[in-house]
């Protein structure tokens, strides 16, 4: 394969997910999704041989015109999204023909949305094949599993098997976040140096993992740890900081310093008298002045640390930012008119999500996420920067991976995926139930989507949500 | 794993590859240990670390290109290719395989493709991080990740933690068991104080269907806010953040109560203050700079103890370390970049005489015109405060570099600075011998006793200088320096014209009063033929035919109609010139 072929299919590739993508939040005469359309058939006309264009998955690959695309960090992210988009919709790939350049604008956008739409049904693949009849769409045909190409090498392990590696690797980086993250409290608690080699592997690792798969990650940032909660906060604003730096398209070498950003943005609170942290009362006026001074201290202790001066001046200015908010009113008071950076927009919203979603000593209230989505959703403007709130909800969705929910079935339902569709509200769910002894068990999966074939009802709906430290829940048990 | 391959004999098949291979395969290696040596000998840059990485290049390509991609296998002291042991490291020569295990590389692949400053990239990384202290800053795997290099793979297992790291999350405890007291229901949070104030107020966990019920459109982006995201991405991606860095540093350094910390906080201002330079970012610099200062005014009353401190920051800053950036940067400027180039003036007079010293050898670059008057410009200026550094740079090998400062020198009054160019006239360099005598002609003071050697100088253009400054300092003194320079002189060949315009100008000294000695040299020795003689001789008729006065002409007279010829000689030859 020249550099060339290579370059114009991952282009096709790149175009074609973005189109779905667009399809899906935009109207028809948006005007980017036009201008992805253009993109896409130019790439068509170029690429179209024989009268057709293949995409195919087989065997945790993807094909283009039978050809494998090579593995490239750059494109390791897309390859993988797309895999797994066509994977949800049982399809093996897709056939273009060449009658697709003779297709318009509205043809287009109508495919890409009953393609969309297929995820939700019973039998993807068969409402999808049933759709293109209905629509008269001929331009494309779906291919077969039996039509997949000849793979060079047998695949190493199964989807499933590399999704479980995933899972062990995401528990495993967790523990080590931790670990490196008291190693250093502990060295600065002494006076002592610090280097940094940990904690920059752990979150390299943790950045691999939200572009390989940012749900896992999610599922991460529900661990809570009651006696422990700074550290296990570090780690958790640091993955929701990640996962939201992805979303926004942060290159990896951003979303690594953002990473090591949230893992140190609050330690300074070793520079706070322990009483104070842990004060079950209510803090007098000095008391919190010196717990606003965490954010200055953090700047002190990250400019101490072992590390390359680049990283730490990188890394140094969202934890003197992350109690400013959005429209500067809150602290350290400065002369600064200077906007909060858009790191340290990305921690304070990451910061403030998991600090109202954690029990405290202090504070028996801890919201569910729904409840603090909704909470932080006032705060739109003022606390938080308007366009990364939106996208940090849409990351989230309305009951966020980890949600525990009451179903009118009587039912526990843990929340396992998000949910993509329009309406956001009827997520993939791990069914609890208690084991008798205080503890709770898996004992199903259910898709909140799905409806009784006769009357039509969904069959499961939601009550409310609950906070699953009530019920001593730890969700990544069941998640990870 | 397989037993070491021997070149005698051993089934080079068994995993196969074959002879030829393993040899391509050793001759890389051969290629990376050389290239490792290098890099911990020469910088960079140096022709011998280019070279090997040259041969690196050409080696990996011929493998690559023969065999496919290349992947080495990494064991504690060994690297293996298709589990043959191709690199065993030495004790005696460099570690290749070690440092690779230490940090938990288990293969490297070098793929189709590979540039040189991937390879290049790859040995500054293994120089950087083949020995590590005790609290590393990072390895070899926190460098190649961060690299990303496109043909260049590795997988590397975490060996940082021990096998029994805690991965049980039942460890961890979700809530208190005991029951929380009902005063603790409406205390505040300490963190979020403000949110907290919203939530105490919250609903009932009856939110989340409002969130639900919500149209999922209002937190879709619109394409204004999808516009403004791209550009706010782009701007993180890009900008080096160095001003906002500064500003917070400053915010944080006057906060700091205790010296220690004190001085941390400015060392990394100085390296952040350095990158501010190196980007010929003059305005954050300048502003910084601005700051400090009113700081360290301040300080004389509210911070005492940090005014040693910050006075020691302002000479670091000065030194070659921090103002050597200035070298890449400063070529880059020309007259297009006017602002620039001053604020680039504005920002180096706020700095101390010490900077002289990294300042002056960027005058060796090729700077343009107007960077260099403005540099010149600036180390003038601050040697007025003390001319101290500058002068110590006088004694500098670089030629063009000394004329300069002898040119800034010269522009600076002053007693101390007219010993300086007086001093510079006895330099070895012609150039600056000739700058110092320039500027100190320029001054206007008779130093007439103090430069006189110069008329001896083995460079014309300085003795010509050397005489029109003696025409303009025509006096007693002068007539004396130059008669005993007559005296004492052993003239050659190649003096003739100084001679004569030693005659010619001590007559204009104090005319009659060197008649007699005129004379003398006209008209005695007649049986002297020499040279020397001669030119005397014609020296003081030439001087005698400028007096005109009645007593020259009387000794001209003698001369005219001496009976010695080579008398009557000189007197016919000063009349032509004369004429």
């Amino acid at each position: 394969m020249t550099l060339e072929t290579r370059s114009l299919h991952e282009e096709f590739i790149r175009t074609f997910y973005k189109l779905i993508q667009l399809a899906k939040i935009h109207e028809d005469n948006n005007q980017m999704l036009l201008e992805c359309i253009k993109e896409f058939m130019q790439v068509i006309r170029l690429l179209v041989d024989d009268d057709r264009i293949t995409l195919q998955i087989s065997r945790g690959n993807i094909y283009l015109q039978d050809e494998k695309l090579r593995y490239r960090r750059e494109t390791d992210s897309l390859t993988n999204n797309l895999f797994r988009y066509l994977e949800k919709r049982n399809l093996s790939g897709l056939c273009f023909l060449s009658d697709i350049q003779d297709a318009s604008a509205k043809e287009i956008i109508d495919f890409s949305r009953t393609l969309n739409t297929a995820e939700q049904q019973e039998d993807p693949l068969k409402w999808f094949v049933q759709e293109l009849e209905n629509q008269g769409v001929a331009w494309v045909e779906v291919v077969y599993e039996q039509d997949a190409p000849p793979e060079e090498h047998p695949p190493e392990t199964d989807p499933q098997d590399q999704i479980k590696k995933r899972k062990e690797r995401a528990r495993k980086s967790y523990f080590c976040a931790l670990d490196s993250l008291t190693e250093v409290a502990e060295k600065i608690s002494y006076q002592k140096k610090v280097g940094v080699r940990k904690s920059l592997r752990v979150i390299q690792n943790m950045v691999d993992l939200v572009m390989e798969d940012e749900p896992i990650l999610l599922g991460l940032s529900t661990i809570r740890d009651y006696d422990d909660y700074t550290f296990t906060h570090s780690v958790n604003v640091a993955i929701l900081s990640m996962c939201l730096g992805q979303r926004i398209g942060l290159s990896r070498t951003s979303l690594h310093r953002l990473g090591v950003c949230g893992i140190f943005h609050d330690l300074g609170k070793l520079d706070i008298p322990i009483e104070i942290i842990n004060q079950a009362g209510k803090l007098n006026q000095s008391e919190f002045e010196e717990i606003k001074k965490h954010t200055i201290h953090s700047v002190a202790q990250i400019i101490k640390l072992e590390a390359p001066h680049d990283l730490k001046a990188k890394i140094l200015l969202p934890p003197f930012e992350h109690h400013l908010k959005y429209d500067l009113s809150g602290y350290p008071k400065t002369n600064r008119k200077k906007s909060v950076s858009l790191f340290g927009r990305i921690i304070a919203l990451a910061d403030v999500f998991d600090a109202i979603t954690s029990p405290r000593v202090y504070r028996n209230i801890a919201f569910t996420p729904d409840q603090a989505l909704n909470i932080m959703l006032d705060g739109a403007g003022t606390d938080f920067d308007p366009i990364l709130l939106k996208i940090f909800i849409n990351m989230l969705g309305v009951y966020p991976i980890g949600s525990l929910l009451e179903l009118d079935t009587g039912e526990l339902a843990l929340v396992m995926e998000t949910d993509k569709t329009s309406d956001g509200a009827r997520p993939m769910v791990a069914l609890l139930a208690s084991d008798g002894n205080g503890d709770y068990v898996k004992v199903g999966v259910a898709d909140l989507a799905e409806r009784d074939a006769q009357s039509g009802a969904f069959r499961r709906n939601i009550v409310k949500s609950i906070h699953p430290s009530t019920l001593g829940i730890q969700p990544a048990e069941f998640l990870i | 794993m397989p037993e070491q391959s021997k070149k005698n004999g051993i089934d080079f098949h068994e995993h196969g590859q074959t002879a030829q291979e393993l040899q391509a395969v050793e001759a890389v290696i051969a290629s990376f240990v050389m290239a490792a040596k290098n890099y911990a000998i020469y910088p960079e840059s140096h022709a011998t670390c280019q070279n090997s990485l040259q041969t690196v290049k050409s080696r990996l390509d011929a493998f690559i290109e023969n065999y496919g991609d290349l992947r080495f296998e990494v064991t504690k002291d060994r690297l293996l290719f298709k589990s043959e042991t191709v690199q065993q490291d030495d004790p005696k020569t460099e570690k290749l395989a070690f440092p690779l295990f230490r940090d938990g590389i288990q293969w490297l692949e070098f793929k189709q493709g590979l540039e040189l400053w991937e390879i290049s990239g790859f040995f500054k990384i293994y120089n950087d991080y083949k020995m590590l202290q005790e609290e590393a800053e990072g390895d070899l795997v926190t460098a190649l990740w961060e690299m990303d290099f496109p043909h260049l793979q590795y997988s590397a297992t975490d060996v940082l933690w021990k096998a029994e790291t805690l991965a049980d999350f039942s460890t961890l405890k979700v809530t208190d068991s005991e029951t929380p007291d009902a005063a603790m229901q409406e205390q505040a949070d300490d963190d979020q104080q403000d949110v907290a104030d919203t939530t105490e107020a919250a609903p009932d966990a009856g939110i989340g269907l409002t969130l639900s019920t919500m149209d999922r459109t209002i937190w879709q982006l619109t394409p204004e806010e999808s516009r403004i995201l791209k550009q706010m991405v782009a701007q993180e991606e890009q900008q080096s953040g160095t001003q906002d860095v500064l500003d917070v540093l400053e915010l944080i350094l006057r906060n700091q109560n205790q010296p220690e910390d004190y001085s941390s906080i400015l060392e990394f201002i100085k390296e952040e203050f350095k990158s501010a330079l190196a980007q010929g970012n003059f305005q954050i610099a300048l502003d910084f700079l601005e700051d400090l200062r009113k700081t360290y005014q301040s300080y004389k009353i509210e911070k005492p103890w940090a005014r040693p401190l910050l006075g020691d920051f302002f000479i670091d800053i000065s030194g070659t370390q921090v103002l050597g950036v200035l070298k890449q940067v400063l070529p880059t400027l020309d007259k297009q970049h006017t602002d620039r180039i001053e604020i680039f003036r504005r920002l180096f007079l706020r700095f101390p005489p010490a900077a002289i010293t990294a300042l002056a050898p960027l005058l060796l670059e090729k700077l343009s015109v107007s960077v260099e008057r403005k540099l010149m410009e600036i180390i003038g200026s601050l040697a007025l405060k003390d001319i101290h550094p500058l002068e110590q740079l006088l004694d500098r090998p670089e030629e063009a570099l000394v004329k300069k400062l002898v040119f800034i020198i010269g522009h600076i009054k002053g007693e101390k600075t007219g010993q300086i160019l007086l001093e510079m006239t006895h330099h070895e360099s012609a150039w600056v011998r000739l700058e110092a005598l320039k500027a100190l002609v320029r001054r206007d003071e008779n130093m007439t006793k103090e430069l006189f050697p110069l008329i001896d100088d083995p460079v014309l253009p300085i003795r010509r200088m050397m005489w029109k400054y003696l025409e303009k300092h025509q006096d007693p003194e002068t007539g004396n320096l130059i008669r005993n320079y007559l005296d004492h002189k052993k003239i050659r060949r190649e003096d003739h014209e100084q001679i004569l315009n030693c005659y010619k100008t001590l007559v204009r000294c104090d005319s009659q009063s060197f008649v007699p000695f005129l004379r003398e040299s006209l008209i005695s020795q007649g049986l002297n033929f020499s040279f020397d003689r001669s030119l005397r001789r014609q020296g003081a008729a030439l001087a005698l035919l400028e007096l005109d006065t009645e007593e020259a002409q009387e000794v001209l007279g003698q001369a005219s109609k001496s009976l010695f010829p080579n008398i009557r000689s000189a007197y016919q030859k000063a009349v032509k010139v004369h004429k």
